[in-house]
């Protein structure tokens, strides 16, 4: 097969595209994050763009409009557009930019040893469902079998996986078996960069935030189920990147107030609804804990309408396509996520009003109860089915769904969490993590969870285990005492610039600035 | 911080919270795992257990952050330590799906090369391929080879859509004894031990020199069937034959 584009060249236009839009979109700042996370960005980005040409092609009736080589010169333009953006403002940003482009070169070059590696070596693991994906990527990329197809397979596959394989025939490969080992390095420095990141930010020592991310790391990716997963051709380990993303972005939005990373966030969440058909649900339950989160920093109604509004969109595109004979989600399916996330826009808008904040101490637990109680129900109306689909659920996660220690040590430190650190606005990361699986176990009622580790549920546990493993890595850092102002380092990015006439000031880290309102913002949270 | 208000209040601490733990993991343990083959590695209760003593340990006392970053960091040390035995004992366990190099040590050729990594549901569409490539193909609703999997893995000319016939078509069994000339049948049972309806005729007396082929289902059984056959059988609609 002759690539039109080749693979190298494939990862790194998707790389630059992403880094540079991060940094764009925060301004310049916190330049390791945006390079380390780059690909991730890149690729949501091309799903974003391959999804927009599709559903133009199909509103306007010419699927074969669709054509997956058409998403070269639009990558190349969108990259091209954000490095000519970045560069021309950083001065004005008073970016290092000088830095960034010599990080740049380098995670290019890691990354295409990453590739090489992956090229030569294709340890990819297939099943039932890869081939689903591929074969449907396949099709999409020649335009007349796109005709025979359609969209109707939107009910059962995420959309994300099927335009992305669409793109194997331009990178040359029969599939893209080298794309996810590639992403899962990118991911790698994603997660170490944000856990450093979160514990510098708390004002603990360098020398902690690596210890305590090393020790992380070790369990996270010495677990053989997330190794597993880094080559398995499936959407639940790309769901779980942007997981990761959406809660780290919210995290940092919520702790530095600053709302430009409430635009990541966004690409974040709408990257993971469309990678999980039953994502919209999850996105729902995680936006309804942020919009009653306490303290400052939250978004309002046009945030949360940012963060939901993408998925609600699509939550109805698909509706309108499979109607009411979808197999995994259907017309009442997906009003019923619509609902939700509007539920979370609801709630922003009652977060403005006084009476309704006195409440927000208990309305997360009682949406947590809330779930609970839901599960008690179903399991009233069903109890052999519940008891046994719950048991193998369990199973699945301590002994059979080969995890290794990753769900035993969640529960051990979680048995141990007296001993842990306190983590600023840790209510909304564990209520949301704790809400999706209770969750899990809510929807055994409709399941089909069997003793297995390819079990939907038990593969759905790897959309969350990132984000336990980094909060877990920032309240273990937060155990030892905080450094003293002066001493608190800095990440490495510019000083401090004033208010930018928009009533929203950047504050470097470090400054007194930032040093105030991040204890207003500690003291305010829990 | 408080400190301690005898010597030995920690240690009892330790101990009294340890045997609760005990209690509590062993009987989750038995309850949970008792029936399984040992196959995976021992010390993952131990985790556990160790990180409920440290809880209650917590919520006893409040010792020292040194000691409570020294603990946590044993807890999750040990977690690392024991990750690797699961590497062993899951690629013997499952071996179709593991990480475990294969014996030829053709792994970038293990796509195509190996049965075990192509699902049964494939393999069918594989052996059709051949009868259907380059044909068209005409599709009656109801069949359970996808469309979009003939279109991607058989790569006919084109698909058209056509309504079932108008009239009762011969039972499956009566396809089956009237062409003997099959060319496959599949039984698959699917991934969780229950038997699937996944049985699949196709038939090749005439292939060669079919323009296209009808696909359907008669009886649960998917039929591939070249024009000249659905002809014969009478299948409406589609051109008038001589059967």
């Amino acid at each position: 097969m002759k690539p039109l584009v080749h693979p190298y060249c494939y990862i790194t236009v998707l790389h630059l595209l992403g880094s540079f839009s991060a940094l764009c979109v925060l301004r310049g700042a916190h330049p390791a994050f945006c390079v380390s996370s780059g690909l991730l960005w890149g690729l949501a980005i091309h799903t974003f763009l391959a999804l927009a040409a599709l559903l133009i092609s199909y509103v306007s009736g010419h699927l074969p409009l669709y054509d997956a080589t058409l998403m070269v010169p639009l990558i190349l333009l969108a990259t091209a557009g954000a490095a000519a953006f970045y560069l021309s403002r950083a001065g004005r940003w008073r970016c290092a930019w000088r830095r960034v482009v010599a990080a740049q070169t380098a995670a290019v070059a890691i990354l295409a040893l990453a590739t090489a590696l992956a090229l030569r070596w294709n340890l990819s693991v297939l099943s039932v469902d890869s081939f689903a994906f591929i074969e449907l990527g396949l099709a999409f990329a020649r335009i007349s079998d796109a005709q025979h197809i359609g969209l109707a397979f939107v009910h059962s596959w995420p959309i994300s996986a099927v335009l992305l394989h669409a793109t194997s025939g331009v990178a040359g490969v029969e599939y893209l078996y080298f794309l996810m080992p590639v992403a899962s390095f990118a991911f790698i420095a994603t997660f170490a960069v944000a856990a450093v990141q979160a514990i510098l930010l708390l004002g603990r020592g360098p020398r902690v935030a690596a210890l305590a991310t090393l020790l992380g790391m070790a369990w996270l990716f010495s677990c053989y189920f997330v190794v597993f997963q880094m080559f398995y051709v499936h959407t639940n380990w790309t769901a779980a990147i942007y997981v990761l993303l959406f809660f780290f972005t919210v995290w940092m939005a919520l702790q530095t107030e600053d709302r430009s990373w409430f635009a990541l966030a966004a690409a974040a969440a709408f990257a993971f609804v469309l990678v999980r058909v039953e994502a919209p649900l999850f996105l729902a339950l995680f936006l309804c804990f942020l919009a009653t989160q306490e303290g400052g920093g939250r978004p309002g109604i046009r945030g949360l309408l940012a963060l939901a509004g993408p998925a609600m969109l699509w939550c109805l595109c698909v509706s309108a396509i499979v109607g009411d004979a979808g197999r995994i989600v259907d017309r009442t399916r997906l009003l019923v996520m619509v609902g939700g996330l509007a539920t979370s826009i609801g709630l922003a808008w009652c977060m403005r009003h006084a009476w309704f904040r006195r409440c927000a101490s208990w309305l997360q637990p009682m949406g947590l109860a809330t779930l609970a109680a839901l599960f008690v129900l179903v399991t009233i109306d069903r109890p052999e089915h519940m008891l046994e689909k719950s048991r193998v659920h369990l199973l699945n996660a301590l002994v059979v769904g080969n995890w290794a220690t990753a769900w035993i040590l969640v529960a051990g430190l979680a048995l141990a969490a007296p001993l842990l650190g306190r983590m600023p606005h840790q209510r909304f990361v564990w209520f949301g993590v704790v809400g999706y699986l209770i969750v899990t176990f809510d929807l055994t009622y409709f399941g089909y969870w069997r003793q297995d580790w390819g079990d939907s549920g038990n593969r759905m546990l790897t959309h969350v285990l990132p984000t336990i493993a980094w909060a877990m890595v920032v309240k273990g850092a937060a155990i030892a005492p905080r450094l003293p102002p002066a001493a608190e380092p800095r990440l490495g990015q510019e000083p401090p610039l004033p208010d930018d006439g928009c009533g929203r000031g950047r504050h470097g880290i470090g400054s007194a600035s930032w040093g105030e309102r991040a204890a207003e913002s500690t003291s305010r949270s829990g | 911080m408080p400190r301690a208000s005898s010597r030995w209040a920690l240690p009892w601490g330790i101990f009294g919270s340890t045997i609760a733990a005990a209690i509590v993991v062993a009987i989750a343990h038995d309850l949970l795992v008792w029936q399984l083959p040992r196959v995976r590695p021992h010390g993952t209760g131990l985790i556990m257990l160790a990180g409920l003593g440290l809880g209650v340990f917590g919520l006893l006392r409040r010792p020292s952050w040194q000691l409570r970053a020294v603990l946590v960091a044993a807890l999750v040390l040990a977690a690392v330590i024991v990750n690797p035995f699961w590497f062993r004992a899951i690629d013997r366990t499952t071996p179709g799906y593991s990480l475990r190099r294969q014996e030829d040590d053709l792994l970038s050729t293990r796509y195509r090369k190996h049965d075990h990594w192509i699902p049964r549901q494939k393999s069918v569409y594989f052996v059709m391929a051949d009868l259907l490539a380059g044909k068209q193909i005409r599709y009656i609703e109801g069949s359970q080879l996808d469309k979009w999997r003939l279109a991607a893995l058989a790569e006919p000319s084109e698909i058209v859509d056509l309504d079932p016939p108008d009239h009762p078509l011969p039972s499956a069994e009566q396809l089956w004894n009237r062409y003997p000339n099959r060319r496959f049948q599949l039984h698959s049972p699917d991934w969780a031990g229950e038997e699937r309806l996944y049985r699949m005729v196709g038939i090749t007396e005439g292939a060669e020199r079919a323009e296209y082929f009808v696909v359907l289902e008669v009886d649960g059984v998917d039929f591939v069937i070249p024009d000249s056959v659905w002809r014969a059988i009478g299948g409406r609609p589609g051109p008038p034959g001589p059967g």
